[in-house]
C-alpha cells in the first residue's frame, strides 16, 4: 500500500493506474490468501490433497497434524533427558548434536509406529480412492469471485478495455 | 510409496512447522535480524535428514509442503511470506539434489543447503517484484543508491553489501548441509532402521 502510494504521488503519467494495478495485485493476492487460511481447515486441505490425486501428501499432512502435540512432548522430554544425563556439560557443540541425533532417532521410532497403525488400519500402501471433501457453499463461490475481480480487472486493462 | 515412508515425511514436515511456528513466532517478535536465514537452515537441516530416511523423489519437497501448510495454519497467523518461503526452499534443494542424481554425497547436501539458504536474500525481493511489478524492484534500487549517497559511501556500496549478505547465507547453508549430512551418518549408526 506504500509502495503504490509512493508511486501515485511521483507525478508520472499513468501513475495512478500502475498504483491501482499494484493495489489490485496485492488484493488478489492478500483475499485468496486469507479467505484460505481463515476459512480452510487442516482436514479440508488433506482431503482435497487427496481428492486430487496426492494421497501421499495428504496422509503426510494429516500425520503432521495429529503429531505436533507428541513432537513438542518429545522434543521437550529428550531435552530433559539430555540434562539429566550431564549433557549439557559436555559444551554446546557436543550438547547440540546430542539432542539432534536423539530427537531424529525418536522421530524415527515415531514414525514406525505410525506406519504400524496406518498398516492395521488398512493403509498399507498409497494408491487409488479418494478422500470426500466438503462441497463448496454459496459463500465460497462469492469469495472465488471476489479473489478474481482484481484478476479480471487486470487482465481487462492489459488488453485495452479501459 | 509405504505407510512407513509417508510417516516419516509427516512427522519431518510437522518438526519443520513446528520450528517455524514456535522459533519464527519468537524471532519475529524479538525482531531478530537474519531470522529468516537461521530457520531457512533449521529447516533445511530437518528436511534433508527427513529426506535421506525416504528413498524416494520429491521427498523433501513433499516434507516441505507439509511444513508450509502447518505454517499457513499455524497459531501464530498466517503469513504469506513464511508460506512461500518454506515452499521455495523446499523446491530448491530437491531440484539440487536431483541435479546431483539423488546421489547421498557431503557436496550435494552442501549445496543443497546453500541454495535453500540463499533464497532468503532473494525472497523479499522477488515478493515485492509480483506484487508491485518492476516498477517497485528500480524504486528499491534507486532508494539504496540514495541511502548510499546519504552516508557517504561508493556508488558500489549496494551491490558489494548484496554480495556480502549472499556469501554469509551461502555459508550458513553449506553449513545447514553439512550439518544434516553428519547428522544422518549418525543417526544410521545408532539406530537399526528398516528402509523398507
Amino acid at each position: 500500500m506504500g509502495s503504490a502510494c509512493l508511486m501515485a504521488l511521483s507525478g508520472d503519467e499513468g501513475a495512478w493506474a500502475e498504483a491501482g494495478a499494484l493495489i489490485a495485485r496485492g488484493g488478489m493476492v492478500m483475499v485468496a490468501f486469507g479467505a484460505l487460511a481463515e476459512w480452510a481447515s487442516p482436514g479440508a486441505l488433506s482431503g482435497l490433497a487427496s481428492r486430487i490425486g496426492l494421497q501421499g501428501f495428504g496422509l503426510a499432512l494429516g500425520i503432521a497434524l495429529n503429531s505436533l502435540d507428541a513432537l513438542r512432548d518429545t522434543s521437550t522430554d529428550t531435552w530433559y533427558a539430555l540434562r539429566l544425563r550431564g549433557a549439557t556439560r559436555a559444551g554446546i557443540r557436543r550438547c547440540g548434536r546430542l539432542y539432534a541425533v536423539a530427537l531424529l532417532g525418536a522421530i524415527l521410532a515415531r514414525a514406525d509406529a505410525v506406519a504400524v497403525a496406518a498398516v492395521s488400519r488398512g493403509c498399507d500402501r498409497i494408491g487409488g480412492g479418494s478422500s470426500a471433501t466438503e462441497p463448496a457453499t454459496l459463500a465460497d463461490r462469492q469469495l472465488t469471485i471476489l479473489a478474481w475481480l482484481p484478476a479480471a480487472a487486470l487482465l481487462l486493462r492489459r488488453l485495452g478495455a479501459f | 510409496m509405504s505407510a512407513r515412508h509417508i510417516a516419516r515425511l509427516g512427522l519431518f514436515g510437522a518438526l519443520w512447522g513446528i520450528v517455524e511456528m514456535s522459533l519464527g513466532t519468537a524471532l519475529q517478535a524479538a525482531h531478530v535480524p537474519m531470522r529468516g536465514t537461521l530457520l531457512a537452515a533449521i529447516g533445511i537441516t530437518v528436511a534433508l535428514v527427513g529426506a535421506a530416511f525416504v528413498p524416494r523423489r520429491g521427498a523433501l519437497l513433499t516434507i516441505g509442503l507439509v511444513a508450509a501448510a502447518l505454517r499457513l495454519f499455524g497459531l501464530s497467523g498466517p503469513a504469506i511470506s513464511s508460506v512461500a518461503a518454506i515452499a521455495m526452499e523446499a523446491l530448491l534443494a530437491e531440484a539440487c539434489l536431483a541435479a546431483f542424481g539423488y546421489r547421498r554425497s557431503r557436496a550435494s547436501y552442501v549445496a543443497a543447503g546453500a541454495t535453500a539458504v540463499l533464497w532468503d536474500l532473494f525472497h523479499p525481493g522477488l515478493g515485492a517484484l509480483i506484487i508491485g511489478g518492476p516498477g517497485v524492484a528500480v524504486s528499491f534500487w534507486r532508494a539504496a543508491h540514495k541511502a548510499a549517497q546519504a552516508l557517504h559511501l561508493p556508488g558500489t556500496a549496494p551491490a558489494a553489501l548484496l554480495v556480502t549478505l549472499g556469501l554469509l547465507r551461502l555459508a550458513v547453508g553449506s553449513a545447514a548441509g553439512w550439518t544434516a549430512y553428519t547428522l544422518i551418518e549418525q543417526v544410521r549408526c545408532r539406530f537399526v532402521l528398516d528402509d523398507a
